[in-house]
């Protein structure tokens, strides 16, 4: 059984102008295509904020990266902003190793990330 | 000697079955937490490399003794040199992450080049940095 990792929209009203996408799986060099076509149909074509749960996603390599640094890039050509929430370890160590924690804002739950999106929006008076 | 006799394994497109293979090897060997995440990434990478620049095929060996446990990453092209390891993080591209990642995450981080095949060897110590264990005596 190889490899797969399932995208999944995250319903939610009271998100305005953010995008909640859940990832559940392990994404390698063999899905990584697959799974970059997945992230784009889910992210779709509309400048939304994006928050990705990495929370159910076991394992990403630097094929991985790759694709979430291209989603980072779509979404910021659009004004937006994107953040990752709650990454297993092994994710972790990998973005900090890779220098790119800072880059995609990676906060500790979807609730925080949402929040660092909209205070993005809004700062505080 | 605690040691073992070794496996071997083919390279083929099931990372997943490899890295649970490796997992069960390195967690018999004693490998636990970041130090086990850190060879799994490492040995993936160069797994990836054999299936994306070093033609597709090889093997992957695993062993360990009382002192450490080793994997080497085998291709069939025998491409791959020591030069192509990044002396610093790759900036602005990708490319040449995975070979960089393995030089940061791995006690022991070699390429031997031969006309059958480049070798990529990775090695962690299984009781490493005795100024840790210092520390755990301070905490229990």
């Amino acid at each position: 059984m190889t490899a797969v990792v399932h995208v999944t929209a995250v319903p939610d009203d009271t998100l305005e102008q953010v995008s909640v996408l859940a990832l559940s799986g392990e994404l390698d060099y063999t899905n990584a295509e697959r799974f970059r076509h997945d992230l784009h149909e889910a992210v779709g074509p509309e400048p939304r904020d994006l928050v990705i749960d990495l929370t159910d996603l076991s394992f990403c390599d630097s094929t991985g990266i790759q694709v979430f640094l291209a989603v980072r890039k779509l979404v910021h050509d659009r004004g937006c902003g994107i953040a990752l929430a709650n990454p297993h370890h092994r994710l972790e160590r990998l973005f900090h190793l890779t220098g790119l924690t800072q880059a995609f804002g990676i906060r500790p739950t979807v609730a925080e990330a949402v929040e660092s999106l909209r205070s993005r929006r809004s700062p505080l008076q | 000697m605690t040691g073992d006799h070794g496996q071997q394994w083919p390279i083929d497109d099931d990372l997943s079955a490899l890295r649970d293979r490796l997992l069960r090897h390195a967690t018999l060997a004693g490998m636990r937490g970041t130090r086990l995440d850190d060879l799994l990434i490492a040995v993936n990478e160069a797994v990836i490399n054999v299936l994306e620049h070093g033609g597709g095929q090889g093997t992957v060996s695993v062993w360990h003794d009382d002192v450490r446990i080793t994997v080497d990453i085998v291709d069939t092209v025998g491409h791959l040199t020591p030069h192509d390891v990044p002396r610093q993080r790759p900036a602005g591209t990708v490319r040449g992450f995975g070979l960089w990642l393995m030089s940061q995450l791995c006690d022991e981080f070699t390429i031997h080049q031969a006309s059958g095949g480049s070798r990529v060897r990775l090695r962690m110590c299984l009781n490493p940095v005795p100024a840790l264990q210092g520390r755990r005596t301070e905490g229990s």
